[in-house]
């Protein structure tokens, strides 16, 4: 009896677990679309692609190391005494191990560019042709801009046009050969220069950034070919010259003030701005440049060198070694007189503030005219000012003195060596980089660590310059005088600079132009006066703008980043005279071991990393593919010299 | 920041009762704690209650229900400026002889002054409330003589509630050079979620005895089990009204997230017993879950286990010890369990994590147009479509001892623990693929350990005593992991990665030689023969460390980061937790009891800085960072400090042997005393009981680590308290 209440149960027991396997267990999320739901109207595929903008590039901040002109003759990074040197110049970096932070890593981009490129022509796509194309547009733009950044570090790599799983061959091809990558962004681009159709709204991209990244592209793929000994550059720049010239023909004009570029809230409707970054306070979508770089004492010291000082021409068109208005360099008044004002815009202008009995007081203006007394008349820093007033379309974005809060720097140079009781922002070399620097960030007089001026991604003035070099490198007779009227003259108009005449440069018009031959550097050639005159517009314009390395990489000139960094010229003597006879504030504060000069004795040029005393090995030029990739997968091949 | 002290209460009532064929209980309980920080913002308070009935309907069927709740609130101050409270209070505060609450600024303002008291008395607290509702019923049913079948329906729902405001305030730095905000701007956020969850279990029960010798049971049953939440997040910046913050009150643009999850659950289970006059015991049991975690074609798992027991006391052999060896049994058990819970990166339940979903990124800050976010997908993950259950098999064998009448009880075990496919990234794939490698069943984990109870009770005349002493221990070891298959040990933030052949705990690092003197040097400032210093090091001073070269290669450095190579690394200790105890004891006399608790870890190493090396640039230094290197101090503990320029110190501060602090610790973590009212007393006052009592909480703790770091915490966060507590009990 009692076994058939048993079998009774299990026959139960068997039912209900028979009926286990229903849809009861079947959850589906409520909340997440999956890929067969999100590629289907165009307002679906205009929501994917934003999340492709996240890669443009953003400004750089305190935090973010990726301000790549202090691996150049540009900036020198003035906080830790050799050890803190680019490791591209102390030649010590590193194989990395794995792809994080490296551009190896930006194949995630990729296949997100990717999965947008598979779906347009999926079953479930409800596009028209003409939205088709206009997307295929957008995804290859993206798709190309991430493949130059990994054809410009690494050459060669594999393409991927589609998305992998885990068991696609591709995941384990050889890499693709540099002619093949950059044959392919090329045609990538070019598609894309025909087919993009309308913007999808203000400062999206439209045909005016494909093509000027276009230009950008094949500017760099045509040098790299030409100084590194490959074929087809000419192919690359007469695209380069042909691309650029309609950008620039549809953007004539610049916007009249430089700073505005760097130190606006808002870029919209600015004039030569193609694509900007736009960054928002109330979103929380913050940066930290203008606060980081020149007022923070911490990890950034990001000292202008005096090599890029002399690089600015003065006023009447000449440069400071051979132009009678150059009033020497000994001290920062004299040295920027009459100089490109690009320079006051980029490296803090000189002046001096009296601290009152009872606090930070801005009482700076009158200073007693003590001949003893180094000689600063503050009066003089108001010039600057005047000056940079007739320059600035909103005022108030650059102000004397530099502030944080209401807590002034309490001189231009601020040194390290001679603090005056002020930790922060202190310069090593004397030239305060300040380029981003502007007192938006100022809120009721205090710091608010969080500023939302927009920064420029691709501005027409790259593109003029990239017209007149390839130009110039297509052959001589190419760059005349229109093409720098067009270009390089309109940069200057702005900088307040006498225009460029072609015909007046000559070998002796710059007396420290790179002439070759450097020794270490077998193959190091001459670089042509003219040209020697367009890499000067580009590398004053673009300071800080994260261009000079590529700049010094594809014109294999990285042995100018070798050379000894230094800073202003100080008299040792004269600084300890300010040191004791200064006002009480600033007394006994001048440190004699910070103070580094170039030469024995007391007077000399700043420095503060030993010279290197090793050349830059050609193997450099290309990055080092990262140990973990080539374990995973034995059919690629380190790049030459990192074995 | 901290106040004397902190109060508590805590207090419960009940009433439990019943007849014949009907019991009943409902009870209600209150809680109120405030906090040891100053002002009232750190508190926690909570009301309970629980009620059930029980009613035998028919002598056949019997009827529950069983209904509990709680609502609880806690607040806490967490935010501060620049840093968190408890951070703040490490940092900087000896830098400037500077101890009042505001300070005069060059505009006439007092504003506050940067320190921990500040953040606390200028800062609101975060709110969270809780509310939590469980419902029971279940019906048995009687029908035959050995036979019952039970229903269980279980629904619960909770509600959880934060409120956090923000506030931006000016305040002046510690350095009193400058003010700053103490937000970039003011937010407030308020969050909610709920869930249900609904779970059914039908099962039935039989047991019979043949020859009332053998003694058969058995039981199989159903359960179904589904689960359902949504929660919400808003929040918005520029809160206008300071004392009174609200979503309404905001002038910003609201930032909104919400979540809506479910997952489903099924199965049934059965368990076998046979047992021969109590002295042979035999069980088998099982469970056959289907999970909607997984995909279809492998949604179930089978889960059995098996348990032996003899009774080695119940035997005749053993009848002439029965005085000394009152029980004695032998058990041993195999089982395994399925696991579904698979975690994601924020450590919360993943609940579909076989389907490939492109999540809408909410607050995507890649980029704006015209002052507007936009609305993007994240793109989906790669999954592997046959991913199932993690299996945890068990194999246990124990022994149970009685002795003396029960005065002494023991037991011991021994075990092995198995986890078998647990859910990790296979193997690495190549980045051009893009994606990170899917979640499957590649890693395995082996536990060992073991347990030992005793327990000693007697008397000496009226006085009854008691003494008990336990004992454990266990490690773990990565017995499979396809992830890592270079076996690389730290990724590149530092952290510790798994590989395969692992010790869970295990410290990787370098073996300290000496600090370096001045007579390890030679003159032109080179290290003598058989001294090394870092690969990457310009220079070595006296006063830095020096470590073995173990790899023989004559630099210190990591290699390759992997266990095949890891240069002059070796595992020099391990942060599990080893041999674990406690102590308890009590004695009894007249109404009167004191007993007490001790706990402690017998062997721990740990690797933590905290308070050890000197700072030398934006921070406070303590006793205990004092003894370093220099030429006067040259027998130093720790190596030379240098002012503000880091030079060496980041080598210098390498995980190594040197610094290796010892974790084991003993803490006496309960004394009472309590007093029971005789019973003559309060029987005339209708009370059949009154218990009053006294007793302390974390007293004491004896250690090896710097006074005032707690071992079990072992960093600057809100500590374990040293509570006291006095209490009555009444029944009635």
């Amino acid at each position: 009896m009692k076994y058939k209440y048993l079998t009774l149960l299990s026959v139960l027991v068997g039912l209900a677990a028979n009926s286990c396997n229903d849809s009861f267990l079947e959850r589906y999320p409520l909340d997440t679309p999956t890929e067969a739901s999100v590629f289907i109207s165009n307002e679906n595929f205009k929501n994917y692609a934003w999340s492709l903008y996240e890669t443009l590039p953003s400004l750089y901040s305190k935090d973010n190391d990726g301000a790549t002109d202090v691996h150049t003759d540009n900036i020198s990074v003035n906080w830790e005494r050799n050890t803190g040197e680019s490791s591209w110049i102390r030649g010590n970096v590193a194989v990395p191990t794995t792809s994080n932070d490296q551009p190896w890593s930006y194949y995630t981009l990729i296949r997100k560019a990717n999965l947008m490129l598979d779906n347009i022509d999926a079953p479930q796509s409800e596009l028209s042709n003409a939205e088709k194309k206009h997307w295929r547009s957008v995804g290859l733009f993206f798709r190309s801009f991430r493949y130059f950044t990994m054809l410009s570090a690494y050459g060669g790599v594999p393409w991927i046009e589609h998305v992998l799983d885990s068991s696609s061959p591709e995941a384990k091809a050889p890499r693709d050969s540099r002619d093949l990558v950059a044959g392919n962004i090329l045609r990538d681009l070019k598609y894309a220069e025909e087919n993009i159709g309308e913007s999808d709204g203000n400062n999206t991209i439209s045909v005016d950034v494909v093509q000027a990244l276009l230009s950008r592209f094949t500017l760099f793929e045509g040098t790299w070919r030409k100084y590194h000994g490959l074929e087809d550059a000419g192919k690359y720049l007469e695209e380069c010259a042909r691309v650029s010239k309609e950008l620039i023909d549809k953007h004539p004009a610049l916007h009249p003030k430089y700073d505005d570029l760097f130190n606006s809230i808002d870029l919209k409707g600015v004039e030569g701005v193609l694509l900007y970054k736009e960054y928002n306070f109330a979103l929380s979508i913050t940066h930290r440049t203008g606060v980081g770089v020149m007022t923070n004492s911490r990890k950034a010291i990001f000292d202008v060198t005096k090599d890029m000082v002399d690089c600015y021409l003065c006023t009447d068109g000449q440069t400071r070694w051979s132009s009678p208005l150059y009033q020497g360099e000994t001290d920062l008044y004299k040295e920027f007189a009459s100089r490109d004002r690009r320079l006051w815009f980029c490296v803090a202008v000189p002046f001096i503030i009296d601290k009152g009995p009872g606090g930070w007081d801005i009482g700076w203006d009158y200073l007693p005219d003590d001949p003893d007394f180094y000689g600063i008349d503050s009066l003089k820093a108001r010039s600057y000012m005047d000056s940079i007033a007739a320059f600035n379309l909103t005022t108030g974005q650059k102000t004397l003195p530099v502030l944080q809060g209401t807590a002034p720097v309490l001189s231009v140079p601020h040194y390290s060596f001679m603090r005056r009781q002020q930790p922060w922002a202190r310069t090593q070399f004397g030239y305060h980089n300040w380029k981003f620097y502007n007192t938006l960030y100022n809120q009721g007089g205090v710091t608010r660590d969080a500023e939302e001026t927009d920064i420029p991604i691709f501005r027409i003035e790259e593109t003029m310059l990239n017209y007149a070099e390839a130009m110039f490198e297509l052959g001589k007779e190419r760059f005349n005088q229109s093409v720098a009227d067009q270009t390089i003259n309109r940069l200057r108009e702005r900088a307040g600079v006498a225009p460029m005449v072609v015909a007046n440069i000559t070998a002796g018009f710059d007396p420290h132009r790179d002439t070759g031959g450097e020794a270490g550097y077998p193959g190091d050639y001459e670089v042509d006066p003219v040209l020697w005159e367009i890499c000067r517009e580009r590398r004053v314009e673009f300071l800080m703008e994260d261009f000079r390395f590529e700049d010094l990489r594809r014109w294999k000139k990285m042995n100018y980043a070798m050379r000894l960094k230094r800073g202003q010229w100080v008299d040792k003597a004269d600084l300890r005279k300010q040191d004791k006879t200064g006002p009480a504030f600033w007394q006994g504060t001048f440190s004699e071991a910070e103070c580094t000069i170039d030469r024995p004795g007391d007077q000399g040029y700043l420095t503060f990393h030993a010279a290197q005393t090793h050349t830059f090995p050609d193997y450099y030029y290309l990055y080092p593919i990262p140990l973990d990739q080539l374990v995973l997968n034995p059919e690629l091949e380190q790049n030459p010299g990192w074995e | 920041m901290m106040a004397k002290h902190g109060f508590q209460q805590n207090h419960n009532a009940s009433v439990s009762g019943g007849t014949d064929n009907s019991r009943y209980y409902v009870g209600l309980g209150y809680t109120n704690e405030d906090g040891i920080l100053i002002t009232d913002k750190d508190s926690y308070e909570r009301m309970n209650a629980s009620a059930y009935y029980e009613i035998d309907l028919k002598p056949w069927l019997t009827t529950k229900v069983d209904l509990r709740y709680a609502n609880s609130n806690r607040s806490q101050v967490e935010h501060g400026g620049r840093e968190t409270v408890w951070s703040r209070v490490f940092s900087l505060p000896s830098y400037i002889n500077y101890h009042k609450d505001t300070y005069l600024w060059t505009d006439g303002k007092e504003y506050p002054y940067e320190s921990s008291r500040s953040y606390l008395l200028n800062n609101p607290a975060t709110e969270y409330g809780n509310d939590d509702l469980r419902l029971f019923a279940s019906v048995v049913l009687h029908p035959l003589k050995n036979l019952n079948i039970t229903g269980e329906y279980t629904f619960n729902t909770t509600h959880n509630r934060k409120k956090d405001y923000i506030r931006s305030y000016p305040y002046v730095s510690s350095f009193l050079q400058e003010t700053r905000w103490s937000a970039a701007q003011s937010s407030f956020a308020s969050n909610n979620d709920y869930s249900k969850y609904n779970a059914f279990n039908v099962y039935a029960d039989y047991g019979f005895s043949l020859n009332q010798a053998h003694n058969f049971s058995f039981m199989a049953g159903f359960n179904q089990e589904l689960y359902y939440s949504e929660s919400r997040e808003i929040s918005n910046t520029g809160v206008v009204l300071d004392n009174l913050p609200s979503l309404s009150g905001t002038s910003g643009i609201p930032k909104v997230k919400d979540i809506y999850q479910e997952y489903a659950i099924r199965g049934g289970f059965y368990r076998i017993g046979y047992d021969y006059m109590g002295k042979y015991l035999f069980e088998a049991s099982g469970r056959y879950d289907g999970s909607s975690r997984f995909p279809k074609k492998s949604r179930f798992g089978f889960f059995p286990s098996f348990n032996v027991g003899w009774r080695v006391s119940e035997e005749k052999f053993m009848e002439p010890l029965k005085k000394v060896v009152s029980n004695l049994k032998l058990r041993g058990n195999w089982g395994e369990i399925g696991n579904q819970v698979l975690l994601k990166s924020d450590n919360t339940p993943d609940n579909y994590p076989y389907i490939p979903g492109m999540s809408i990124v909410s607050d995507y800050k890649g980029w704006i147009l015209d002052g507007q976010q936009v609305l993007t997908f994240n793109s989906p993950g790669l999954v592997n479509p046959s991913f199932t259950w993690e299996k945890v098999q068990t194999l246990d064998i124990g022994l149970d001892l009685g002795l003396f009448g029960n005065r002494l009880a023991a037991t011991f075990d021994w075990y092995q623990r198995k986890t078998l496919g647990m859910l990790s990234p296979g193997f690495q794939l190549p980045d051009v693929v893009g994606a990170a490698a899917p979640k499957e069943n590649t890693a395995d984990l082996k536990n060992n350990g073991w347990e030992l109870k005793l327990d000693w009770q007697d008397h000496v005349g009226s006085v009854a005593y008691r003494v008990g002493f336990n004992l454990y221990d266990s490690h773990a070891k990565i017995t499979k992991y396809d992830d890592n298959s270079t076996c690389t040990l730290f990724d590149k933030d530092g952290n510790a990665m798994h590989y395969e052949g692992q010790e869970i705990g295990e410290i990787w690092g370098y073996v300290t030689k000496w600090l370096a003197q001045e007579d390890d040097f030679n003159a032109d400032g080179s290290l003598k023969e058989g001294l090394y210093k870092g690969k990457y090091l310009t220079q070595l001073y006296p006063g830095d460390v020096l470590y073995e070269d173990l790899d023989g290669d004559g630099e210190i450095w990591g290699a390759d980061n992997t266990k095949l190579k890891p240069g002059d690394r070796k595992v020099i200790g391990n942060s599990t937790p080893r041999y674990q105890y406690g102590i308890t004891g009590g004695v009894n006399w007249k109404g009167f009891d004191l007993s007490f608790i001790l706990q402690g870890v017998g062997k721990r190493d740990l690797w933590n800085t905290t308070m050890l090396w000197p700072q030398t640039s934006w921070g406070a230094n303590y006793k205990s960072t004092l003894d370093f290197w220099s030429p006067d101090n040259t027998g130093a503990f720790l190596p030379r400090a240098e002012a503000n320029n880091r030079k060496n110190t980041s080598e210098n501060h390498y995980t190594q042997t040197r610094y290796l602090r010892d974790g084991s610790f003993l803490r006496l973590q309960n004394i009472t005393l309590a007093y029971t009212l005789p019973r003559q007393l309060i029987s005339q006052v209708g009370l059949t009981q009154v218990k009053v009592y006294v007793s302390g909480e974390n007293l004491y703790t004896w250690d090896h680590l710097p006074k005032g770091l707690d071992p079990e915490i072992g960093r600057w966060d809100y500590p374990y308290m040293k509570k006291i507590s006095f209490g009555v009990n009444l029944s009635f």
